[in-house]
């Protein structure tokens, strides 16, 4: 009894803190979520499970389908034609729960930054956080799911999504 | 006892009927201004006909039933509490989210059924200020087979091309 009466508050902390881990960057796509300025896309993990499910012969379609299996999600928030995207990319970084995930690159080329996080357990990357910050531009891309970063570029083909081409980052910095 | 079988079949059969889709469809066809339309299935097989591709007619003829609603170039009468309402009663039914854009003021969202490895129905509502538009339709497609339309689809259908497909694509489509 007096175990099991311990266990209870525990299990609820552990519940709680889960959460709360992603809780500053949703936060903060909640927050710009209904600006005009920005434009939104939010995919659903049955999306993603129902396009996995749709085999072609098509090699480049497969390559896709191979990344799009083990995702569960992916939110974009981007602007092209703002007037502080360093501003909102310095305020995103420190909204990033830099204990949770670890930074996988960096790049700075003239005024543009970009960042990519990931969050991973052991060999399996579970969240990977892309950020662009530019005097005009800004791009939050939050991908969750299994993530293989050897196969994460194909998705750029496939999703065709504002932002996304980021991702080849990744392979090109592999390279 | 047949009959009484037969009588409680017809009378869950109307309820059913009833219950199918007392949704925006139903509260805002006829309002002023509302282009509504349902499309039977046999209209769309027989319109099949006229598509040029074989692929195309067949994946023509997987549609059951359309129906759409669109308000163009006024006020739309479909309110923010509406499209909320139909959210919830579309989860009740088994409709999940699959896909949300927003560029601007125009939202569009896409709601799908999926049983059995079948896709059952896709809802799309697009919404902009003077613009409001739902796309209904019922079909029976098997996953497998959407694969299989995907190969034998043209290029040019395939979005192949170099322009970003989200979100002017969807709008333009749903315009279509």
């Amino acid at each position: 009894m007096k175990k099991t009466f311990w266990l209870l508050p525990i299990f609820l902390m552990i519940a709680a803190a889960v959460p709360a881990q992603n809780d500053a960057i949703l936060r903060f796509f909640n927050q710009y979520v209904e600006d005009e300025r920005f434009t939104v896309v939010s995919v659903s993990p049955k999306m993603f499970s129902l396009v996995s499910k749709i085999s072609t012969d098509d090699e480049d379609w497969e390559k896709f389908r191979e990344v799009v299996g083990d995702l569960t999600g992916l939110r974009v928030l981007t602007s092209d034609s703002i007037s502080n995207g360093v501003a909102l990319y310095k305020e995103a970084l420190s909204k990033v729960p830099t204990g949770e995930y670890s930074e996988l690159l960096t790049v700075r080329d003239g005024q543009e930054n970009v960042r990519i996080w990931i969050k991973d357990k052991g060999n399996i990357i579970d969240e990977l956080l892309l950020l662009v910050g530019s005097p005009d531009e800004f791009v939050l891309l939050s991908l969750t799911g299994k993530i293989d970063l050897d196969k994460i570029s194909n998705l750029t083909k496939g999703l065709n999504v504002k932002g996304v081409e980021q991702l080849e980052k990744i392979k090109t910095d592999k390279q | 006892m047949k009959q009484y079988l037969f009588c409680l079949i017809l009378c869950l059969s109307g309820i059913n009927l009833f219950a199918q889709d007392r949704g925006l469809y139903w509260k805002y066809k006829d309002y002023d201004g509302a282009i509504a339309l349902t499309v039977p299935r046999w209209i769309i097989h027989t319109g099949s006909w006229f598509a040029d591709e074989k692929a195309q007619r067949k994946l023509i003829r997987k549609v059951r039933k359309v129906r759409v609603l669109v308000f163009e170039d006024q006020d739309s009468p479909v309110t923010k509490r509406d499209v909320e309402k139909f959210s919830k009663k579309a989860r009740k039914r088994h409709l999940e989210s699959m896909l949300t854009v927003r560029e601007d003021q125009t939202r569009v969202e896409v709601w799908a059924k999926e049983r059995r490895n079948k896709l059952r129905k896709v809802v799309i509502l697009v919404r902009e200020p003077e613009t409001f538009a739902l796309v209904s339709f019922r079909t029976k497609m098997n996953i497998d087979e959407i694969g299989q339309l995907l190969k034998d689809l043209p290029k040019e259908f395939k979005g192949k091309s170099d322009k970003p497909l989200l979100p002017d694509n969807v709008r333009s489509v749903i315009r279509i």
